[in-house]
Formats: C-alpha cells, structure tokens, sequence
C-alpha cells in the first residue's frame, strides 16, 4: 500500500472516530472512540515517517492510550457509582 | 567667596540642637525634671556665648567688611546650580542672633519655674530648644534656601508648642490653626523662592547667596511676568510670606489663637522672636525691595493697617494674653511700616525693642496667670499690686516702655519709626501710626490698671512667682529701660557703617511731642475710662461698636463663611462623595472587583458540566486552529 493510502486510512478512521465520540451519548463508546483516534494516530505515525524514532513513538503512544484506558475505565466506574448512568447528556453537574 | 570664613558659627546652632535631642530622647527617663530644665537652659546659654564671642570677632573686624561665613556642606548640587548648607554672621545677623539667643535663655529660665509640675516638661525643653535651633538657621542662614528650612521649622515648633497641651481640642486645634494660616503664606513665600531662583538662573547666576543674589538683583529689573515687574512680583509673593509669619492683615488670625500655648511661648516664639521673622526677611533682602518701591508701598499700608486694625481690636479684649496678642499684631504692623518706609535699621531697632519689652509683658502676664492658678480674664483680676509687688513694677516698666514714655525703649523705636514715615510715607500713614500709638498706651494702660490697680475682683488668694521666674523679668525689664537709649545709635552705625546719626531737627521734635502727646492721652483716658462708671456709660452707648470690636470685627468668622465653608463644601460633597467615594471607591476598586465577578459569572455557564458539549466545543475549537494553520 502506497503512503497515500495509509494516510487515507488514518484520516478516514480518525474522522470517523472523532465524529462518533461527538455524536454518541454513552460514555463507554466515548472513551473506545478515542481509542480509535489514537490507533489512527498511530497509523499515521508509522505509515508516513520511516524513521526509528517515530517508530517508537508509536509504541509509547500505545502506553499512553492503556494507561488513558485503564484511568478512563476507573472514572467510568466512579461515576455509574455515583449517578447511575453512564450517558454524558445525564451526568451535569461537574461544573464549577 | 568674600567673607572670612568662621568656624564658631554651626556651634551657635550646635548647642541648642544638642539640647533637643538630650531633652527629646533621654529626657524623661535621665534626665528628669530638674535635669532638663538645667540642660534646656544651658544649651541656650552655650549658644549665646558663642554668639556673643562670634559678635565681639564681628566688632573687631573693620566696619565696611563685617562678615563672617561658615559653609557645612554642598547641600543642593545639580548641573551648574548649587547651594551650600552655608551660615553667615553680619550685623544683621548679630543683632538677631544676639536677641534671640539672649531672650530665649530669660525664658527658659522662666519656663523652669512656670512649666514645674508638667507631665510634658521635657517635652516643652525639647520643643523650646528645637526652636531656638530653627529659628537660629533662619537668621544665621547664607541663602533663602536654608532659611526656608528655619522659617518651616520655626512653623513646626510654633505648632508643637501652641498645641503643647494637646489633650485638649480646642488648644490642638489652636495648633491647627498657626499652622494652616502659616502654609498659605508660606506657599507664597516659596513660590517667590522659586520665581527668583528660576530668572537668577535664567540670566546665569546660578548661586543663591544672598551676595550674590545682593550683586545680582539689578538683573530682576529687566524681567517682567504676568506683566508685573519681576521684582515687585517676587518681593510681594515673599511679603504674603512674611504676612503669614509675622502675622499680618489678612493672615494674622492664627496670633490671637495662638495664645493657647504656655505663656513663655508666647513670649518667645509669638511676641520676641518667631513672628519677627518677616521682619528679618525684608530687611536681609532689603536690597530687593529697593527694586520694587511698588512692593514697599504695598508693605507699608499693609503694616499701618494691621497695626491700626489689631490696636482697636485689642481695645475692648477681655483675656489678658488675647490683649498682648493683638497688640504684637500691632507692634508688628509697626515694623512692616517701617520696612516699608525703607527704614529697615529703624524696624530692627524696634524688633529689637519689641522683643524687650513684649517678652516681659508677656512673662508678666505669664506670672500673673501663675499667680491666680490660671486665670486669664482681666475683669476676674484686679489690686494685685499688694500680692504680687515683684510682678507689678516689672510689668509696670513693660507697660510705659510699650505705652512710649520718653526714655524707655518704646519710645525711642516708635518715634523713629514715625519720623521715618513721616518723611517717606506721607502724612496719612503717620497720622494712623500716631493714633495707634495712642491706642497702645490706651489698651496696655487699661490691662495694668485692671490686673494691678483698684480694688480686688476676683476670689482666691494669688501669689508671688517664684525667683526663676521673677530674675529673668528683672532682665528683660532693665533692657526694655535701658535698650532704647542703649541701643538708639550704636545699633544704626553697626547695621549701617554709612549712617551718620542725623540731628534732631525742630521737625523731628515737633513730630515727637505729638508722638508723646498722643501716648499720655492713650494713657489718661484709659485710667478714666477704666472706671466703672465711664465704661459702663460707654459701652451702653456705643453697643454696636462695643461688639464689634469684642467680637473682632467678626474677621474668623468671615473667613470661616467666605473660605471654610466653600472649601469644607468641597471637601465633602466634591472631594469626598464624588471623587473619593464616588470615583476611587465606587469606581475603580469596588468596580474592579465588580466586574471580575460578572465576568466569572458569564464565564461559569459556559462550565455547564456536559462533557458531550465540552467535546464538540474542543473539536470546533480544534477545526477553527486547523483552519487557521493551514
């Protein structure tokens, strides 16, 4: 596959990760669309510099995105603790 | 420089300072009351010494090259400007030095007496040395910068000590008084400083001294601001000074008040030696007046009309103290008149004088008060003559040397002032004076029969003052004797060695017997009219005037409706609700804190706690700065 069409892959599935994360409620999906964004990210990263160095930039990024997983999953614990839901549109009242 | 230089002359002003602190700081705990009444006087007395020694190195000098200088430091250095911390010791500066230092060391050693038993009585010696040390700057000083500094601290020190007994209002208020009254004329005094300053500079003299400013003053002649000439306009701005001071028309409403200090205050700083500083000032830069005849004019009717105006005031006060106040009002208006005539030599000879017998009126009065624990009315006194014997012929020598006997000291200074009047003034002018003249003998015949003579109207006992306070009004009462003839000539040959003392013309003589006439007659109808009887009748006949008079033809009050009210009306309605509350308060701090508030508040709803809004606004955001870049 040409660089071209992998830079086509990624900006394909980073819109429409980012066009789910904006349009679905459920804050689970919220944080697998984000996922999604960083793996498009990451195929960027990879697929348009052959340089080792961003090669391994790819591979801290997947840190990055478990250690954002497992924070993410322990706030989503939290707060269907505490309201009972895990729909963003319900949840209001983290504001200062 | 000419001049040779001196080194005694910063110990003159060394002594009293020293007093000061030693009073100031370690008075009370140390030094106690007996101490600082002994260091107080002392330090005076050193410094009189040291003036006399300077004034005998001053005599032994040859009579056209008499001056002595003693420069401390470069005090004022900018570019081509400079000004010295520089003293100077001429004739002039003897004569003032000399009474000052001596008057001040009587009364200090009268205060050791009248101020016993005062819980603030190294306060008072530090306070009396402080002035004595300011008041030395202001007449030892080189140029009219350092004697500004006098002239501010002289200002001071009256303030701290009419205010002395602070703990009551209306005293401290007193205080307030002489102060504010002095920054308005002492506003004046330092815009004229100002105005010299800058045309000397602008013509290239770039020293103040006052040698220089004496062989530069013509230069003045050539300039003129506001279309006035700039001598006659610096000459009257320095004379709204001396007004302020010296305590005349229209600013010499804080004298009367002043009168809420000690006794030997007012002795000192508001008969003897402080309000004579306007005097000294127009005689130390006679030589710009000479400039100005315009100014002079101005300075003359100014002093006739004061002397005139406090004389008739002084008629009907009830207050003994009130009465000497208006009369150094008077006396001083003498002065100005002089000095307006250009007969400086004849108003230093009668500061001179002044300072003689007015200080032991004033000690006088100062025992009497003594004597009856505090009593200042004249009508509550009355046949002290058998209490307080010492007291009454010292007072009575004060009375006929201020009344202008022949003989005593009064008479010679008056009458000299008169005859230069008569001959540079006009008839107007001396017709005024001589008719005050005879309302000073009136008022001061009226306070000695009321406080000595006739019969006993007040209750309780009086008693004589004790020797510290009677020995230094024997002195001063031998000099308000012996001064006048003493000093008569001697004093103008050592101010002027050009003066040749002129003959008596039959003019001059004439000019005295109605001088003298009119003194008797003053004293006369004060004995006549002193007696119930005629007062009553007189009073009951003049009602009106009798009022006005006792009222002081209601000069603090018109100024109190004409410049208080308006400026309390500003202060308060303008200056405070609309500036201070309105503008500083309302809108700039309260409203700072105002609006960050409603900004945090606008600002909290877009915090509204949805991430899913959150999210959509950061990807916009980050749309908008993508658009942006690329």
């Amino acid at each position: 596959m040409s660089a071209y069409n992998l830079a086509s892959l990624a900006f394909l599935l980073f819109a429409l990760a980012a066009a789910g994360f904006l349009t679905c409620g459920s804050l689970v999906r919220m944080l697998m669309f984000l996922e999604l964004m960083l793996n498009a990210a990451n195929i960027a990263l990879v697929a348009l510099n052959p340089l080792p160095a961003s090669q391994a930039y790819a591979v801290m990024i997947f840190a990055i995105a478990a250690a954002e997983a497992g924070v993410g999953l322990a706030i989503l614990i939290t707060l269907s603790a505490n309201f009972k839901t895990l729909q963003a549109g319900n949840i209001k009242e983290l504001k200062g | 420089m000419e001049g040779n230089y001196y080194h005694l002359l910063k110990w003159i002003l060394a002594a009293p300072l020293a007093g000061f602190l030693l009073n100031g700081l370690f008075g009370k705990k140390f030094l106690g009351e007996r101490g600082g009444g002994i260091v107080g006087a002392l330090a005076i007395f050193i410094s009189f010494v040291f003036a006399a020694l300077s004034f005998s190195d001053l005599l032994n000098l040859p009579a056209e090259n008499r001056l002595l200088r003693d420069t401390l430091f470069n005090w004022i250095s900018a570019g081509t400007f400079g000004v010295d911390a520089a003293f100077r010791f001429d004739p002039l500066s003897a004569v003032m030095a000399l009474i000052v230092t001596g008057v001040s060391f009587l009364i200090h050693v009268y205060s050791i007496g009248y101020m016993k038993g005062d819980a603030g009585y190294n306060r008072y010696f530090a306070y009396l040395n402080l002035f004595v040390f300011f008041m030395l700057a202001l007449v030892l000083a080189d140029n009219p910068l350092v004697m500004f500094v006098g002239w501010e601290g002289v200002g001071l020190c009256s303030y701290l000590l009419i205010g002395f007994w602070y703990e009551d209002p209306e005293k401290a208020t007193a205080g307030k008084k002489a102060f504010i009254t002095n920054r308005v004329g002492d506003a004046g005094f330092l815009i004229g400083l100002m105005l010299l300053s800058a045309i000397m500079a602008s013509k290239g003299v770039f020293a103040l001294d006052f040698e220089t400013l004496r062989a530069n003053a013509p230069l003045l002649s050539s300039v003129t601001v506001l279309s006035i000439g700039a001598p006659t306009l610096i000459c009257l701005l320095l004379f709204f000074g001396a007004t302020g001071k010296s305590a005349q028309f229209p600013l010499y409403v804080w004298l009367p008040d002043a009168m809420a200090g000690p006794t030997p205050v007012s002795a000192l700083i508001h008969a003897a030696t402080m309000v004579t500083a306007g005097v000294y000032m127009l005689a130390r830069l006679s030589f710009l007046y000479e400039l100005a005849p315009k100014a002079l004019e101005v300075v003359m009717l100014v002093g006739c009309f004061t002397a005139f105006f406090a004389a008739v005031i002084g008629l009907a006060q009830k207050d003994i103290k009130k009465v000497l106040a208006y009369s150094t009002v008077s006396q001083l208006g003498y002065m100005f008149m002089a000095a307006g005539a250009g007969a400086y030599a004849a108003s230093v000879f009668h500061l001179a004088t002044h300072a003689f017998f007015k200080a032991l009126l004033f000690l006088g009065a100062g025992s009497v008060i003594h004597g009856l624990s505090g009593e200042q009315d004249l009508f509550k006194m009355g046949g002290l003559r058998k209490e307080m014997p010492i007291t009454f012929v010292l007072v009575a020598v004060g009375w006929l040397a201020i009344a202008g006997v022949p003989g005593l000291s009064g008479f010679y200074s008056k009458d000299l002032i008169l005859e230069k009047v008569f001959e540079h003034g006009g008839k107007f002018v001396w017709a005024v004076g001589v008719i005050t003249a005879a309302l000073t003998a009136f008022y001061t015949t009226r306070l000695f029969v009321l406080a000595f003579l006739r019969g006993k109207r007040g209750h309780g006992h009086a008693h004589e003052s004790p020797l510290s306070m009677t020995l230094p009004m024997a002195a001063l009462a031998l000099l308000a004797l012996a001064g006048g003839f003493l000093l008569k000539d001697r004093l103008f040959v050592f101010l002027d060695p050009a003066f040749i003392p002129a003959a008596h013309t039959p003019e001059a003589a004439r000019l005295m017997l109605i001088s003298v006439g009119a003194g008797l007659t003053g004293i006369i109808a004060a004995f006549l009219l002193t007696l119930p009887a005629p007062a009553a009748a007189l009073k009951a006949a003049l009602p009106r005037a009798h009022s006005l008079v006792f009222h002081k033809f209601y000069v603090d009050e018109l100024y109190g409706l004409l410049i208080l009210k308006p400026l309390r009306y500003t202060a308060d309605k303008v200056l405070f609700a609309l500036v201070d509350a309105g503008l500083i308060d309302g809108l700039l701090v309260n409203g700072t804190a105002k609006v960050s508030y409603s900004a945090g508040k606008a600002l909290a709803k877009a915090q509204n706690g949805r991430l899913d809004v959150y999210a959509l606004v950061f990807a916009l955001g980050v749309a908008a700065m993508l658009y942006w870049i690329i």
